[in-house]
């Protein structure tokens, strides 16, 4: 009964409406009202398309090839997940891609950073050609330089220092090497924008900062590393994220230096190699590519939580 | 020694600790790229024929550049428009990212959710789901259908648009044709605006969330409003970055693996085995995209603020 009670009692309706006919209020549920419409319109634009591949991978072979069934299996299934797990040792993949992503993003964080550093405060000779060669490695496509690179590392050497020593040149395909020394001298996959990005950032920070930390006595060194870096911890978490999902999801290098070795995509083939119907081709497909991208989301969201700390504490520190 | 009996000052003095900064980078395009930057040049002004002892490389000048221009019926062509697409569609996705940015900076509830939903722009924005869906027969068939739901937008999107009849809606407002279709065309596109745009998005989140919280405050205090707050501080403040995403949108506009010309060039080289043609033609496109670069960094650095 005292449900009832509440009901018939409308003060808190009247209440509420009269604080929402208040203007400011009534302009902020507006605009809150217009925000949530255009961003889950537009999410769900993004979302859909993963949405209806993820209602085909949990479908059973039965209800892909029934007309009557749209999004809701008849009869789900895990079949197609459990398969392509095994089929293209999942676990092993994902082991193999996420040690060879980590080293060599963080490589790329560390390079980037400095570089991007090093053209924003300092003036020297040729630091604006160096600066437009760097670009020059963002506009040239990586499919253009495909095959010198490939013989750059199945014939390394430099300037015949490896000759020197081992009597001949090494053969780094099939290892990490490749990616390492891609990313420790700033040309891995858009190596490009990451120097960009930590350029301006670090042209956009005040330069009073940098000269009251020289005047107290810091070098060089010091000044980067305790007042320049950890005002740029958002921005390195951006240049990390981005590195990390481009290195994640490579096929291009991946394809030319590591043919051998499971790093997830280039094994999804595996799981269609003997199968014939298009209908299952397709469902194997679209679980190796649910299975290669969910780990991503997930880190970005472990990311996220990092990045909303950095806004707690942001402003000027050092 | 040498170094001690000239005076130098100290930001010179300092600049030498650049070179330092920069080692890593300068060692990868000394060492590395450097070799590969100067034999496609060199490849552009020769002949590359495919004898039974390898390539053979034969001095011709001009001869490749002149058939990129003046021969090839292809080239020019696709190069005008490649820019002139280019031209059109920066502008909607520094717009649209930088919009959302700030929108997705704000704090409501849910965040955490909708900033992961926008982050799959960027994974598609690599080229995976493009890569693998390539494979998929069943897709490939179905988008050519009519009125067939792939989970694409092609389809379930246009019919939303016809139903709402937007254009003619549009058409009544007195904004000049012209423009009218420009926003129409963008509107369109809107699922192709969205996944170009993943990674500007991302890159303008990062910087929106490093302007130091106490500028919005002690502006708040005297009485701003939040226009005034996004004209006065957050875009100046977001303005190099502005450029970065402005000069990233165009280089990758212009070299995305659906641009036309890019085929061009990708066929010269791999299926008619026309290496030099195909440097040449490069080398020309390079230098189209240096100069359209070098303009809007022109005309940047008198707009961008930095506080150096």
């Amino acid at each position: 009964m005292k449900g009832l009670v509440i009901s018939r009692d409308f003060n808190w309706l009247k209440k509420g409406i009269k604080s929402y006919l208040n203007p400011v209020k009534l302009k902020h549920f507006l605009y809150a009202l217009i925000r949530t419409i255009l961003i889950m319109g537009i999410a769900f634009l993004i979302i859909y398309p993963f949405f209806y591949k993820f209602t085909r991978v949990i479908m059973s072979e039965k209800d892909m090839l029934d007309k009557t069934v749209n999004y809701i299996a008849k009869s789900p299934s895990l079949f197609f997940i459990k398969e392509t797990i095994i089929r293209i040792d999942y676990w092993e993949g994902l082991k193999n891609l996420s040690l060879q992503t980590i080293s060599s993003s963080l490589l790329q964080l560390i390079v980037c950073t400095l570089t991007g550093y090093g053209f924003a405060r300092f003036h020297f000779k040729g630091r604006n050609i160096i600066f437009a060669l760097v670009i020059l490695t963002l506009l040239v496509p990586p499919q253009v330089i495909l095959i010198p690179l490939f013989m750059k590392f199945r014939f390394f050497d430099i300037l015949g220092l490896v000759t020197a020593i081992s009597g001949r040149q090494i053969n780094l395909i099939d290892t990490s090497f490749p990616f390492w020394i891609l990313s420790l001298t700033g040309l891995g996959l858009k190596n490009g924008l990451y120097i960009y990005i930590m350029r301006q950032f670090f042209r956009s920070m005040p330069g009073e900062l940098e000269e009251a930390a020289y005047v107290d006595g810091c070098g060089v060194f010091k000044t980067f590393f305790s007042i320049m870096l950890p005002n740029a911890r958002t921005m390195m978490l951006t240049v990390f994220l981005l590195s990390f999902c481009w290195q994640w999801t490579d096929t291009f290098y991946s394809g030319l230096f590591m043919n051998n070795k499971n790093i997830l995509l280039n094994y999804i083939t595996k799981a269609i190699a003997y199968e014939n119907s298009p209908v299952i081709i397709s469902a194997f497909l679209n679980s190796g590519l649910l299975l290669t991208i969910t780990p991503l989301i997930i880190i970005y969201i472990f990311a996220q939580n990092l990045f909303l700390q950095g806004v707690e504490r942001s402003g000027i520190v050092g | 020694m040498f170094f001690k009996k000239r005076k130098i000052g100290l930001t010179a003095k300092k600049g030498y600790y650049g070179y330092l900064f920069l080692l890593p980078v300068i060692i990868g395009l000394v060492f590395i790229y450097g070799s590969i930057i100067v034999e496609s040049f060199l490849m552009s002004f020769s002949e590359i024929s495919n004898t039974k002892d390898g390539l053979v490389k034969e001095w011709i000048g001009w001869e490749n550049y002149n058939f990129a221009l003046r021969v090839d019926p292809e080239y020019v062509r696709f190069l005008i428009e490649s820019v002139r697409n280019m031209v059109m569609n920066v502008p909607i996705i520094i717009i649209f990212s930088l919009l959302l940015a700030n929108i997705l900076k704000e704090k409501f509830r849910g965040r955490t959710l909708a900033r992961a939903i926008f982050f799959i722009p960027v994974i598609i924005a690599t080229g995976i789901v493009q890569k693998i869906e390539a494979k998929d027969m069943i897709f490939n068939r179905m988008i050519d259908l009519e009125g067939v739901d792939t989970g694409e937008f092609g389809t379930t999107f246009d019919t939303i648009w016809q139903m709402l009849d937007i254009t003619r809606l549009l058409l009544n407002v007195n904004l000049g044709p012209r423009f009218i279709g420009y926003i129409l065309d963008a509107v369109f596109r809107l699922y192709e605006v969205i996944t170009d745009s993943g990674v500007q998005l991302l890159i303008f989140l990062g910087g929106l969330q490093s302007i130091p919280a106490a500028l919005y405050e002690a502006s708040y205090i005297e009485g701003a409003t939040s226009w005034e707050n996004f004209w006065k501080i957050t875009f100046p403040m977001i303005s190099p970055l502005i450029l970065v995403n402005t000069i990233y949108t165009i280089i990758d506009r212009l070299t995305d693996s659906e641009n036309r010309l890019m085929h061009v060039i990708f066929n010269t080289a791999f299926r008619q085995a026309e290496y030099g043609h195909a440097s040449a033609m490069s080398w020309l496109y390079f230098v189209a995209i240096s100069v359209v670069l070098g303009l809007v960094a022109l005309i940047a650095s008198k707009l961008v603020f930095y506080q150096e």
